[in-house]
């Protein structure tokens, strides 16, 4: 168990420390094939779905399950994304509820990362005089 | 450039859709999902030609939330 904590926290430091994607834009594509606007269709109902999910779970503290089946009920009135959701299998529906959980977890981690970055530096900033206080108290108990 | 329901072929070469694209104090900001890996998703913004991922903890709450307000409302 504090082995995989240990994994986990490896895996965020060096999600934190990987440089941000930066990719040109190679192609833009307007004219769909029918392939096309299949996978199109699926990426934008998981799309909803994961923006979804992503703002119950993160912000609201909403069991993922939970979250998942209120996100695909209030979805499923929606006629153009009707279909692309019943053909969502469980796998799929698994895989989006892991994606919401790394954004998050890389969220509160590099909130408290950039905190402590700060209050370091913070700290080295100081004069040594900035400590007299401390170290006279100190002096006065021995 | 290029407008929300777009495919975009970015320098990764996958396929991305354009599920939101919004404006906010002139930075555009894009909301992109990949069209054969869907859990690949990029909260972004452009820069030139450029997709640039958020890795700013604060942009990325802000931006998540918008996102989701303009695609649940839409």
């Amino acid at each position: 168990m504090e082995n995989e904590e240990q994994k986990d926290y490896a895996r965020l430091i060096a999600a934190q420390n990987e440089s941000a994607r930066r990719l040109k834009i190679k192609g833009i594509t307007n004219t769909l094939t029918e392939e096309h606007k299949k996978k199109r269709g699926f990426a934008i109902a998981s799309g909803i779905c994961l923006a979804g999910l992503m703002v119950a779970t993160h912000f609201s503290g909403i069991d993922p399950n939970q979250a998942l089946q209120t996100e695909i009920q209030s979805l499923s009135s929606f006629d153009a994304l009707k279909e692309y959701l019943g053909a969502f299998t469980p796998a799929m529906w698994g895989s989006m509820i892991a994606s919401v959980a790394s954004i998050s977890k890389y969220i509160s981690h590099k909130k408290k990362y950039d905190n402590a970055n700060q209050e370091f530096y913070d700290m080295m900033d100081n004069e040594p005089k900035d400590y007299q206080d401390i170290v006279e108290s100190q002096a006065k108990k021995r | 450039m290029f407008e929300k329901g777009t495919i975009l072929t970015l320098a990764d070469d996958n396929e991305y859709a354009v599920v939101d694209k919004y404006n906010e104090n002139s930075i555009i900001y894009v909301y992109l999902v990949d069209i054969n890996n869907n859990s690949n998703i990029i909260y972004g913004k452009l820069e030139n030609d450029e997709i640039v991922e958020l890795t700013d903890p604060y942009e990325l709450e802000k931006v998540i939330k918008q996102v989701n307000i303009n695609l649940h409302n839409n």
